[in-house]
């Protein structure tokens, strides 16, 4: 018998990677982009522009100009992750030019 | 003021020496590509980020030339550029070897980025001040 996916308050299934200890990028970002989207409106409100650092098994929330400006806030708080990191308002927190398998596939424009 | 001065590769990219390493692990003196259009901080090869024994803490997304986007994963590193030491999240890439940083690293770092091509000039410089006329500092 297999068990039912852990649910959140809100109702929303959990990914097992809150109970995992193996670092899974796909399931992280999955977790990550659920609780990034029950909150989404309000961040959009509030904080465009500026980067949010999701701790995907407590779901704490940290805030920042900058990508490391949210590690560092996280860190002070002992939060360990693992962690999803969005721009708010951006379909992508990074940008680049180049493919994701290097120079074989650089774009040039 | 620390200027520090680049090279070009053999097709004319602009290249920096940086040492990184885990937030408490030994550095390595590496190469690396300076590309604008990255904003992140560092990008790994995987098989870098291995020997360096950087974790893996963070996943995010970046997007593509082509509007594609990507999930990256992201640890936490130290890098060394001259006699300054700052940290920040790298993106290891599988598939690729090279190591590339990018304007967040720039910003990070509070450096002006100086490139002539035709002077073979690559310059990482505090201030426009410390370019000296009629020459490089």
């Amino acid at each position: 018998m297999t068990a039912r996916p852990r649910k959140s308050k809100r109702g929303i299934p959990r990914a097992d990677i809150a109970k995992s200890t193996s670092f899974n990028p796909v399931e992280i970002a999955e977790a990550g982009r659920r609780i990034y989207d029950r909150q989404r409106a309000a961040f959009e409100r509030h904080h465009h522009g500026q980067y949010v650092l999701i701790d995907i098994r407590t779901e704490r929330v940290f805030i920042g100009e900058s990508p490391e400006a949210a590690y560092h806030q996280a860190t002070a708080e002992q939060s360990e992750g693992p962690f999803y990191l969005v721009r708010v308002g951006q379909r992508a927190a990074f940008r680049s030019r180049r493919q994701p398998n290097g120079d074989a596939a650089r774009i040039a424009r | 003021m620390a200027t520090l001065h680049g090279s070009l590769d053999s097709s004319r990219s602009p290249l920096v020496t940086i040492a990184v390493s885990a937030p408490s692990g030994p550095s390595h003196f590496v190469d690396a590509l300076v590309d604008t259009g990255f904003t992140g901080f560092v990008q790994l090869p995987e098989r870098r980020a291995r020997e360096l024994g950087l974790a893996l803490q963070a996943v995010s997304e970046a997007q593509y030339a082509d509007g594609r986007t990507g999930t990256i994963p992201l640890a936490w590193a130290k890098v060394t550029l001259g006699p300054e030491v700052r940290e920040g999240f790298a993106h290891v890439q599988s598939g690729s070897d090279e190591v590339i940083v990018g304007v967040e690293l720039l910003r990070v770092f509070q450096k002006i980025f100086v490139l002539s091509i035709t002077e073979s000039l690559v310059l990482l410089v505090d201030a426009l001040a410390d370019l000296q006329p009629g020459g490089a500092p």
